[in-house]
């Protein structure tokens, strides 16, 4: 097991150099983050210099490369290429913000898709499994996008028509978030829709994985066993049929998280919440390497522990499965 | 069995529920404290200092003006208007030009010092200072001295060197000389500042979602502000901004000239303005060896602006959608130098109407073959002109941009009819304007100039030869000269004729086709009074101490 | 996008075999949907069956394939859906015809009005023909969803087969490859590259690849590894059997031994993910398309039209509405025929109940 798991981490480890010297030839080739300088007519010309110079843009892109490579292991990913603004805080900053929707969209996604899966299965071809299965499908065709409009438009209109704030539509929190428990009905407030929007894709997946792992289980020998054994039925499917049927589950939750931790760009974006994704994507607008970079960094980072505690959730859960 | 599971459900649904409803039961509707508008915007300024190149961003004039104000700034007629100064500048000299102003008598920092002439001498030599990012340097650069006596100034600019724009110039605001001294000025006033010159001053920051600013105690220069606050929200995009302000999160906006503002005109919540700017669209045209050969013939470019119908694209872009209210309130632009509105203004381009028949009549004559003998609708036969090859011309601007879109389309429609081809390349703003404008690898490029009222006096570097803008590669000697010297008259009416002589020459080339002035628009709720639409880069945010709001 | 759970493609690796064996682990999410709930009966595993894998491939393909359509056929949402797709298509491909409008005429007397007979889907602020317009993006959205479903199918195809079937230090160096692939933050890439690579069009020696076909050579590049995976597992467990070494023995080329002996076990798995990838692309583009990083204007697509008419509040309703509801329509349906050909062409995953 420790082998494996050193084995991949090294391998992870060329994967994101490879990775990052990719992307950071995309960015640095095909976008100037000076360009909106030059742009200005009456722009000096000593100040592009400067920032020219002290950024090394007039270097080839290998040795640009080299000099982030420094900056990223010396300098806490380096400053931005206009205002030498230091990346780290920001970045930092962003990442609590998604953590905050992130955590609690997937929270409560598990639960609800735990519940209705299990559900589905013990009753399977009732009138509950297939609205349960209709629901899946939609969700799953939902654009996520277009599911955060309508929900918008839907609260918007709630406020138009009955003058009630139930929640808000942009933002992180309000103009006056206050403190204590004020704060943090401010917050919910805020967070709620794109709570709701994050989780109908994760309730959509998750609830179907249960399902059909759930069956999978309560069919299996064993738990026939323990039924011929004579074990009261809730016993039987909450000792053993149920454990065993999370173990799929867990590996597809563990590997979700790992890359929505990278920012739920769309969700971010129609609700303007300062996080991850929005981060992402208003760096690679501005065409500027470092933040890009610093944030490939971290999401990259995510994605490979997560995926490596799925494995090894799944090992441990599963005693089928052994890596060599 | 089947109970336990439903009870779990529904203590989950009931959680959930509760976790939905709960707010919405005790959170009290938003009532801002009073006297707070909110503004809403789609960009965050980074740093808050305006004068280095990060805060390069309308943005940031946006939020920061009301806090370090100039000593003029620009109304809503875009005209400069005393604010820190005790009146109008004078010139005392005009070669070589030495102009005398004086900040008032009762014109203070917030803690408490006077702002005096060694506030602008500092703020000359920061912004000379090499070593900080300072975004322009224009006209700066040629001042030869800078005298000061207590309260009042005196500039004098180097021999021929008269900057055309010296009011704007010495209108800056000024920055404390004793707050800068000794300071980093790259890193002065990242996240917070604290000082003040105008009717408000900084009160809080929450990156990414908002910036708190209030009203200065300590101003004496003119009038208190009426509010307590003003809160700028940032929502990074437009429909966002809009769901924002229907939902009463917002209240104040200057949105993009976006289609979206048709829907809120209905709307008896909200006032819109709209006007005139000084951005102007155009499509410009590429003389340098990149470019297409036949376009550095002067008769294809002449059918090419005649092969466009200008008038329609702003009517269907602008006027019958309803985004500005008639024709009359954004005429089409014959100008690129002067903006429809302003006094010098005079129609140039207007020589050029548009007739298919004289494209299809001028390129004839030019030797083409090949084309349509009458306009055609769905048209494929395409001009070849004589050593130069087929009319077919790559189109490059910015994607995303649906009001682009359609520009490109209607005139790719109209010049096909006549037998000219326009190919689509579009690209996202940074790449277009950062690798594929300055290469000078296009064709015909269709983006907007961000002018100011005093950048017609700086036209020399968008269409003299070798201009640090000419991205065209555009020359002519002549109208070059007048340009140049244009820029160093600083009398408005000598320098006006100039550039209009220059114009009717620039006109006669076609290097660059004028569109239409990109109208600003500014959006208040009702409850808030006040809000007057500024076409400068000034910002809404000029006369915010003037400002209320109702319950 | 990333809010998407992840599908196959997206597990960790070195666990095909146990995926493979376990049959219900590393399945795409939305190819599991379903499988109890459709209106299918208890399905005997039929003889045909049982033979799949073992035996020559000709005379019981035509009764695997027969067995198969009479599944599928039995499964009616699937074959509702298949009909609602193949009239899209159908719109989609007659667009010039079928569309009462071009996507770009104004109508400059009806400007944003509402749905009516003139303008079944009303008119956008710029008074063009919404319905006209939602034609002319479907067909741009689901030519690039086939595109992307069909290249990446082919590379997927051909990455796998290899590996399988020669294993050793091809097998290792193709499946690290592919792991690089999956170990790519895919959202980061895709955006980058949809930015700086998918933009406009691209010059490469002297062809020009259009925007849009740059947005679907992206996608396709990052959508199939999944399927690399499975073919690579089954040719694994193939490529000792009897029939493989028969076809060797009696001296066929490697070539033919994969295309005609081995390939065809993998077309089950094979088209249902190549179905599942047409949705999963309609969904990425429209996303991409909708953050402004997908196909760009003066090409309509459903997620830029919903961009565009995204004016806020009701005022507008149809604007955001009508696509939107088309890229659920669509994705709804090929979820429901991915799930109806699992059933048919691999019957062997379905879990019994």
């Amino acid at each position: 097991m420790l082998t494996y798991v050193i084995r991949r981490l090294l391998y992870s480890i060329v994967v994101l150099v490879a990775a990052s010297f990719i992307i950071f030839t995309f960015v640095s080739v095909s976008a100037d983050p000076l360009s909106f300088l030059k742009m200005q007519p009456t722009a000096s010309e000593i100040t592009i210099q400067n920032i020219t110079k002290r950024k090394h843009l007039d270097e080839p892109i290998p040795v640009r490369y080299l000099y982030w490579v420094k900056d990223a292991l010396t300098n806490k990913f380096g400053t931005t290429t206009i205002g030498d603004r230091p990346i780290l805080p920001d970045l930092t900053r962003v990442m609590g913000h998604t953590l905050q929707l992130v955590v609690a969209s997937e929270l409560l996604a598990l639960i609800i898709a735990v519940a209705i899966g299990v559900f589905s299965a013990l009753r399977q071809y009732s009138a509950f499994d297939y609205a349960a299965t209709t629901f899946s499908f939609v969700g799953l065709a939902t654009p996520v996008f277009w599911l955060g409009l309508m929900l918008q438009v839907l609260f918007v209109n709630i406020y138009l028509w009955f003058d009630v704030r139930i929640f808000y539509t942009a933002n992180l929190s309000g103009v006056d978030p206050g403190t204590g428990l004020h704060f943090l009905l401010d917050r919910i407030q805020h967070l709620a829709l794109p709570i709701m929007t994050l989780m109908v894709a994760s309730i959509a997946s998750y609830s179907r994985y249960m399902r059909s792992s759930m069956l999978e289980v309560i069919n299996s020998d064993y738990v026939r066993t323990a039924r011929a054994k004579g074990l009261p039925e809730r016993r039987v499917i909450m000792r053993h049929a149920f454990r065993n049927a999370l173990i799929p589950l867990v590996t597809i939750v563990a590997l979700n998280f790992g890359s929505l931790l990278g920012g739920a760009v769309v969700t971010e974006t129609v609700f303007a919440l300062d996080g991850m994704g929005l981060y992402f994507v208003n760096q690679l607008n501005a065409g500027d390497p470092y933040p890009v970079m610093a944030w490939l960094m971290v999401t990259a980072t995510m994605v490979i522990v997560f995926n490596l505690i799925a494995d090894i959730a799944y090992g441990y859960l599963d005693p089928r499965v052994r890596y060599d | 069995m089947r109970k336990r599971w439903l009870l779990l459900l529904t203590g989950t649904l009931a959680l959930v529920g509760s976790l939905i409803v709960g707010p919405a039961a005790t959170a009290k509707s938003e009532a801002p404290a009073a006297g707070t508008v909110i503004i809403g915007h789609d960009q965050e300024p980074t740093t808050l200092n305006f004068y280095i190149s990060e805060g390069n961003l309308y943005a940031t004039s946006l939020a920061m003006s009301p806090v370090l104000v100039g000593g003029m700034i620009y109304n809503d007629k875009a005209k400069l208007i005393p604010v820190l100064f005790d009146g109008e500048p004078k010139i005392l000299k005009a070669e070589p030009l030495t102009v005398t102003f004086s900040y008032k008598a009762n014109a203070k920092w917030s803690d408490g010092r006077q702002i005096t002439g060694n506030d602008f001498l500092a703020t000359y030599r920061t912004i000379m200072n090499p070593n900080w990012d300072i975004t322009s340097r224009e006209g700066w650069e040629d001042i030869a001295s800078v005298k000061v006596k207590g309260k009042t100034v005196t500039v004098t600019w180097k021999k021929g060197k008269a900057y055309a724009a010296w009011d704007a110039l010495v209108a800056s605001s000024p920055v404390p000389a004793h707050k800068v001294a000794g300071q980093n000025f790259n890193d002065l006033w990242r996240d917070s500042i604290d000082i003040a010159s105008g009717p408000f001053k900084f009160l809080s920051r929450q990156k990414g979602t908002q910036l708190v600013l209030a009203r200065n105690d300590a101003y004496t220069a003119g009038p208190k502000a009426k509010l307590d606050r003003i809160v700028f929200r940032y929502i990074p995009s437009t429909p966002s901004i809009f769901q924002a302000l229907q939902s009463g999160e917002i209240q104040v906006t200057e949105p993009q000239p976006q289609l979206q503002i048709v829907d809120i005109r209905k709307n008896p919540r909200f006032k819109v303005q709209s006007g005139p700017g000084y951005f102007w669209e155009h499509m410009d045209i590429q003389f340098g060896p990149k470019g297409h050969p036949a376009l550095k013939q002067k008769y294809i470019r002449q059918a090419l602006i005649q092969g466009i119908n200008r008038a329609q694209v702003r009517e269907a872009l602008y006027v019958r959608p309803g985004l500005v209210g008639s024709v009359k309130e954004l005429p089409v632009l014959q100008s690129h130098i002067f903006k429809p509105f302003e006094q010098y203004y005079q129609p140039n381009w207007g020589i050029w109407k548009f007739s298919q028949r004289n494209v299809i009549a001028t390129l004839k004559k030019g030797g083409c073959t090949g084309g349509p003998d009458v306009p055609t609708a769905n048209n494929d036969k395409i001009w070849t002109c004589p050593g130069v090859g087929k009319l077919s011309f790559r189109f490059t601007t910015t994607s995303g941009n649906q009001l682009r879109a359609l520009t490109f389309e209607i005139a790719q429609k109209q010049l096909r009819s006549v037998g000219i081809e326009l190919v689509p390349r579009f690209g996202p703003a940074g790449t277009v304007f950062g690798q594929v404008l300055p290469s000078g690898d296009w064709d015909i490029f269709m983006f907007t100039w961000v002018g100011g009222p005093t950048s017609s006096a700086t036209s020399f570097s968008l269409y003299g030869c070798g201009g640090d803008q000419n991205y065209m590669n555009y020359c002519n000697k002549k109208a070059s000269d007048l340009l140049k010297k244009a820029q160093f008259t600083p009398d408005p009416n000598e320098r006006a004729k100039l550039l209009n002589q220059a114009e009717k020459i620039m006109a006669q080339d076609v290097m660059s086709i004028p569109m239409y002035v990109r109208p600003g628009f500014l959006i208040n709720a009702t409850s808030v009074k006040g809000p007057i639409l500024n076409p400068t880069q000034q910002g809404s945010t000029w006369n915010a101490e003037t400002w209320t709001v109702s319950a | 996008m990333t809010e998407r759970p992840p599908s196959a493609d997206q597990l960790p690796e070195d666990r095909e075999e146990v995926g493979i064996a376990a049959g219900g682990v590393s399945r795409p999410a939305a190819a599991r949907l379903g499988s109890g709930a459709v209106a299918l009966p208890e399905e005997p595993t039929g003889p045909g069956l049982e033979l799949t894998y073992e035996s020559g491939v000709e005379l019981k393909a035509r009764s695997q394939w027969a067995y198969a359509r009479m599944r599928f056929f039995r499964h009616r949402l699937a074959v509702a859906s298949l009909l609602v797709l193949v009239a899209l298509a159908f719109v989609a491909i007659f667009a010039k015809q079928v569309a009462p409008h071009g996507f770009n005429d104004q109508d400059l007397l009806n400007i944003a009005a509402k749905p009516s007979w003139k303008h079944p889907f009303g008119t956008d602020l710029l008074g063009r023909d919404y319905l006209s317009r939602v034609i002319f993006g479907l067909r741009t959205s689901l030519w690039v969803a086939f595109f992307v479903s069909i290249l990446s199918t082919l590379i997927g195809t051909a990455i796998g087969a290899v590996a399988g079937y020669y294993g050793g230090v091809i097998d290792n160096l193709l499946m690290r490859f592919t792991d690089l692939i999956l170990t790519l933050p895919g959202l980061a890439v895709l955006l980058t590259a949809a930015a700086f690579l998918g933009q406009e069009a691209q010059r490469v020696g002297p062809i020009t690849i259009s925007q849009t076909v740059m947005i679907g050579l992206i996608l396709a590049f990052l959508f199939w590894t999944g399927l690399a995976r499975i073919v690579r597992g089954v040719f694994l467990s193939l490529r000792e059997k009897e029939f493989v070494e028969a076809a060797r023995a009696s001296g066929a080329s490697d070539l033919r031994i994969i295309v005609r002996h081995i390939l065809p076990n993998t077309v089950g798995p094979i088209v249902v993910t190549m179905t599942l990838i047409v949705a999963t692309a309609i969904l990425v583009e429209a996303a991409l398309s909708f953050l402004g990083f997908g196909i760009q204007p003066p090409n309509p697509a459903l997620g830029s039209l919903i961009a565009d008419g995204n004016v806020g509040g009701l005022g507008f309703w149809w604007l955001v509405t009508f696509p939107g509801l088309v890229i659920v329509l669509i994705a709804l349906a090929i979820n429901f025929i991915g799930d109806g050909l699992r059933d048919a062409l691999d019957p062997t995953q379905r879990i019994r109940a």
